[in-house]
């Protein structure tokens, strides 16, 4: 059974030229996906050469905002446009149309009944460099666009939280001063008399959109509210008003620490 | 057990499709999750011991793989694909922890080697041993 020793043809391969392709093809855009990228970031002209297209003309937009900003009038560089243009060409176009052509071609001699025995014949070499190609940008676009959707959704959650907190801190100096004007009233004015004592949240500011708000603590001369948030109970925020009308000693918990 | 003996001492043509399906096999199933592990959980605590673990297994399965589906004897193959391989995951570390900033680091690296090809040839090892109790098992039922 020992086939170096005993077979009397060693020569047959158990592969068949198709699954050797595909397998190289595979490795090499394996290899262009994963190790490529991570060289190119060291050295500014194959950066340009390797980056996706998207995240070039990204980049390109930030440098050209920083270069107005101070005062110079941006001008891309010839090399700048080839290798842009050149990324899209290459692995945009010439990659997957070379992948595709050289693999009806490899169809039809497989068709045609044409032995194809030889795995290094021009077009399977065609056939792995465009399937490379067009692996490593199919990959990277896919990985791409789902971190995109996470990284969206996160920075989403994230503004949301913030835009909640703004808004419940916005209702909190709101009545804030409605609880500093009835602090300063006389008692024939419906207000409290130098005092905190009585004071109430309207039933309409009590609950809202942005959460709740309510009364902790009421003495004479100071007054506690908190604020919860209607999309995460956890996320509060405390605050005092003191008898000079100065709202202080904010405390926040949750996400909004 | 004496062919597999045999095999590694005298020697023979190298099945040289098996070497570089290794290879591809190895970088194809290997490298891509290795890269997604070191670029997605670089900070989790356990990954120093979890990564040599990860890549010891991969290439005791890829020569093990090798030895019980190639035919005849192959344990120097899986040896020099994953050879081969560990070049290729040697660029990768360098690429992304700058591994080889100081010769020592390479040191450590080529020394990190040896178990390395050590696990694909006790993996190879096994799978011929597995190949050759299947083929005895199909003797033994014809006869």
């Amino acid at each position: 059974m020992n086939q170096k020793i005993d077979s009397a043809n060693p020569k047959v391969s158990e592969f068949t030229p198709e699954f050797l392709r595909w397998i190289t093809t595979t490795t090499f855009g394996a290899i262009l996906l994963v190790l490529i990228p991570r060289w190119s970031y060291a050295q500014t002209l194959s950066q340009f050469f390797i980056l996706p297209p998207p995240v070039q003309a990204a980049g390109r937009t930030i440098a050209i905002g920083l270069s107005e900003f101070s005062g110079h009038t941006p001008m891309l560089s010839g090399i700048e446009l080839f290798n842009m243009l050149a990324t899209l060409i290459v692995f945009y176009i010439f990659g997957p149309v070379l992948w595709l052509f050289s693999w009806r071609v490899l169809h039809q001699f497989k068709a045609a009944g044409t032995p194809i025995t030889k795995i290094m014949n021009v077009w399977s070499i065609l056939f792995i460099i465009g399937g490379a190609l067009t692996l490593r940008t199919g990959f990277n676009e896919v990985t791409n666009m789902v971190m995109n959707r996470i990284v969206s959704a996160q920075l989403y959650a994230a503004q949301d939280v913030q835009r909640t907190k703004d808004q419940l801190i916005g209702d909190l100096i709101t009545i804030s001063n409605e609880a500093y004007d009835y602090y300063i009233l006389p008692k024939s004015l419906n207000g409290g008399n130098k005092s905190y004592e009585g004071f109430c949240i309207p039933l309409s500011q009590e609950n809202n959109d942005h959460g709740q708000l309510m009364i902790v603590d009421t003495q004479p001369q100071k007054i506690m509210f908190l604020a919860i948030s209607s999309k995460n109970n956890l996320n509060t925020i405390l605050v005092s008003l003191s008898s000079t009308g100065q709202v202080s000693e904010w405390k926040f918990s949750g996400e909004y620490n | 057990m004496n062919e597999v003996r045999k095999s590694i001492i005298i020697g023979g043509p190298l099945n040289w499709p098996w070497i570089w399906v290794g290879f591809c096999l190895l970088v194809t199933f290997h490298m891509i999750p290795t890269a997604l592990i070191i670029r997605f959980l670089e900070d989790w605590r356990p990954l120093s011991v979890i990564l040599p673990l990860w890549i010891f297994c991969g290439l005791s399965l890829n020569g093990m793989y090798i030895g019980y589906r190639s035919l005849g004897v192959t344990i120097i193959e899986p040896l020099i694909s994953s050879l081969l391989y560990i070049i290729i995951l040697a660029l990768l570390m360098n690429a992304e922890f700058s591994v080889f900033y100081h010769k020592k680091d390479l040191l450590v690296m080529l020394i990190w080697m040896i178990p390395g090809l050590f696990c694909a040839f006790f993996g190879a090892w096994l799978g011929e041993l597995s190949q050759h109790k299947k083929e005895q098992k199909q003797t033994q039922t014809t006869k």
